[in-house]
């Protein structure tokens, strides 16, 4: 149960994060790895 | 380095496996996981060679200021993590040491508010010119999304000038102000240098340089 939970943050940061990027114009810093599709249209 | 996308991608396979979720959803964790790993790994380099050499608010300045402009403006890329990661680490900390102990000569207030505004003009005209750079692994194509690009780098970029004109104000009242406003400054100027063709010739021959170690 504890370890779920553990997961679902670890998904729900990922997802924040890669929810942020997909609207900006790159990554963070210096490297842009491929962005995946299905955030391709935004 | 590529081992650091290829734990995320890892981790990804793994969460998605417990928690039962589809290709995409995976596709994104790892990509989030990516981002993150990338952020902290220059976090904590810069960190450590800020404290060391007491330069650690000039080196977050100019990550947070790098990081949050290039969000809307793009620039040139590392093809590799490691190119990334050492570029980023050495501009850092050239640039903040630069700002600390090269740059801190007291100048009247009169020339440096002269020499903020003509760099910000500089800028302005690079922007306006360049902006948003995108890369083959993110293309930006829709004129909605550029248009609104555009804004935001001009706002975020009026907002750092705004910031920087404060730190010189400032400077009477505690002089390492005068270092903050030269590291904002010189930001600026490293960032509009990502989004030209220069900056981008300078990136792919890092690249050339470290692509063997990265592989």
């Amino acid at each position: 149960m504890k370890k779920t939970r553990i997961l679902a943050a670890v998904t729900a940061l990922a997802t924040l994060f890669a929810g942020t990027i997909a609207t900006s114009a790159c990554f963070w810093y210096f490297y842009q790895p491929e962005e995946p599709k299905c955030l391709n249209d935004r | 380095m590529a081992s650091m996308e290829r734990w995320a991608k890892r981790t990804a396979e793994r969460i998605s496996l417990q928690m039962k979720y589809d290709e995409d959803k995976k596709a994104v964790i790892a990509y989030g996981l990516t981002a993150m790993i990338q952020m902290a790994t220059i976090f904590v380099i810069i960190s450590i060679f800020g404290l060391f050499f007491g330069f650690w608010m000039e080196s977050v300045v100019i990550f947070l200021g790098v990081g949050i402009i290039r969000k809307s403006t793009g620039g040139a890329h590392s093809a590799t993590m490691l190119g990334c990661i050492l570029i980023s680490v050495s501009s850092i900390s050239l640039l903040s040491a630069a700002a600390r102990y090269i740059f801190d000569i007291s100048i009247n207030i009169y020339l440096n508010c002269f020499v903020s505004i003509f760099i910000y003009l500089l800028c302005f005209v690079v922007f306006y010119l360049r902006v948003p750079v995108d890369t083959p692994n993110k293309p930006i194509v829709k004129p909605e999304k550029i248009k609104r690009l555009r804004k935001q780098s001009f706002l975020i970029l009026t907002a750092f000038f705004l910031l920087s004109m404060v730190c010189v104000f400032l400077t009477g009242w505690n002089t390492r102000f005068f270092s903050l406003a030269v590291i904002i400054r010189l930001t600026m100027l490293w960032q509009a240098l990502t989004l030209t063709r220069l900056g981008q010739v300078f990136f792919a021959w890092i690249d050339v340089g470290f692509r063997g170690v990265s592989a």
